[in-house]
């Protein structure tokens, strides 16, 4: 099964998320998606970068020391806007690979991240 | 929206008091009147979360001990003097769970003879001296407040976050919360529940609040560590209104559900 694949998959069972995208976030780089539409480059990057920020980034520590020891690394984020959702979550196989998911609210947020996380452990084993 | 009225009041409170509500030392309660001197006894169990004594004086001199944890009453510890004392002894000390608990139906009454004519009651809180035991459900502010026709809510709250969907569910999940702290500007306006968590939050905000992502208008960011620590960070902007919020990660699922239920 490809990369991919996993992503349809994902979008298959949550309709909600109108975009999946599975990077490398040590790098910020976008290494596969599926989109319900085609979205520019640079869209792609900045929502991979924005997962690096929240899971990684220097930022994202300083919040790891306003939770209790041992919260970090970081496994997943949200963030909630404009009536929109972006979900990030970290590979629990490969701590550098994650899923950066564009859904509306309606979403089953806990079901998607558990769904999600068990794509990424399926795609760190391949 | 009751519930958002709440926090609101809330953070009001924090806001104005020149000591957080879980500081030691005594303190006046704003109220006047028996009504809301009740009120205000019960606003000060609703905002306890972490196992205390809480002495309540009157100016006649007579003093109410009671035992609280997690926003719940769990039983009248003291009562002095004696005179005071007589109708409830037998009420002492007996775990209170429910309304119809013989020991929360004569605290009403009780409460009613040490709070009439009087014109201010201070309260005093200290660490509990005893352990609750797991069994021990207590009696929430909430329930007592509804039952004794009082209100958690004070006449005429400030708004400290603007209505709208984003505001509703800030105010539905700092219920959820270990501890929280509100930002007018980069200032901390006021902080509430547990101490060592709402530390943490207030550090954070020292350092500039630089949030990843952080939501340019009306948003939320919320962020889950390790399983094991069972501890998640909400950092949420409504209006002019900043908050930050520790809540364990139980409560995840909860909180989620509030966002999407404020923003369908």
């Amino acid at each position: 099964m490809k990369i991919v694949d996993h992503l349809e998959e994902l979008r298959r069972n949550f309709p909600e998320c109108s975009t999946v995208a599975f990077g490398d976030i040590s790098a910020g780089l976008v290494l596969s998606v599926s989109s319900a539409q085609r979205l520019p480059q640079e869209r792609l990057d900045a929502l991979c970068l924005t997962g690096k920020e929240l899971l990684d980034g220097r930022t994202a520590r300083s919040v790891g020391t306003a939770l209790p020891p041992g919260a970090e690394p970081l496994q997943h984020a949200l963030r909630m806007e404009g009536g929109g959702l972006e979900i990030f979550l970290r590979s629990p196989a490969v701590a550098t690979d994650a899923l950066c998911i564009v859904a509306t609210p309606e979403v089953d947020i806990d079901a998607l991240i558990s769904r999600g996380r068990a794509e990424l452990q399926a795609i760190g084993e391949v | 929206m009751r519930d958002v009225r709440k926090l609101k009041d809330k953070l009001d409170r924090l806001a104005a008091a020149e000591t957080p509500a879980a500081a030691s030392g005594r303190r006046d309660l704003a109220g006047e009147g028996p009504q809301e001197l009740l009120a205000a006894i019960l606003r000060e169990i609703d905002d306890t979360l972490l196992g205390r004594e809480l002495d309540f004086h009157n100016d006649r001199g007579e003093m109410l001990g009671l035992d609280v944890s997690g926003r719940r009453l769990l039983r009248v510890r003291a009562v002095a003097p004696e005179t005071l004392q007589e109708t409830f002894s037998e009420h002492l000390d007996q775990p209170i769970s429910e309304l119809r608990d013989p020991a929360a139906v004569a605290l009403r009454e009780l409460l009613q003879v040490f709070l009439d004519g009087v014109r201010t009651v201070t309260v005093e809180p200290r660490k509990l001296s005893r352990r609750p035991r797991e069994s021990q459900l207590g009696c929430s502010a909430d329930a007592l407040a509804t039952a004794w026709d009082a209100s958690l809510i004070g006449e005429d709250p400030a708004p400290a976050l603007p209505d709208g969907p984003v505001g509703t569910f800030l105010a539905s999940a700092g219920d959820l919360a270990l501890a929280w702290i509100a930002l007018s500007g980069e200032e901390i306006a006021g902080r509430g529940g547990d101490g060592n968590h709402a530390e943490r939050l207030a550090a954070l905000a020292e350092g500039g609040f630089a949030l990843p992502g952080k939501p340019r208008g009306d948003g939320c960011i919320l962020l889950s560590g390790n399983d094991e620590t069972g501890a998640s960070l909400l950092y949420g902007a409504a209006g002019e209104a900043r908050v930050a919020l520790i809540f364990p990660s139980e409560n995840l699922a909860r909180i989620t559900a509030l966002w999407q239920a404020a923003n369908s």
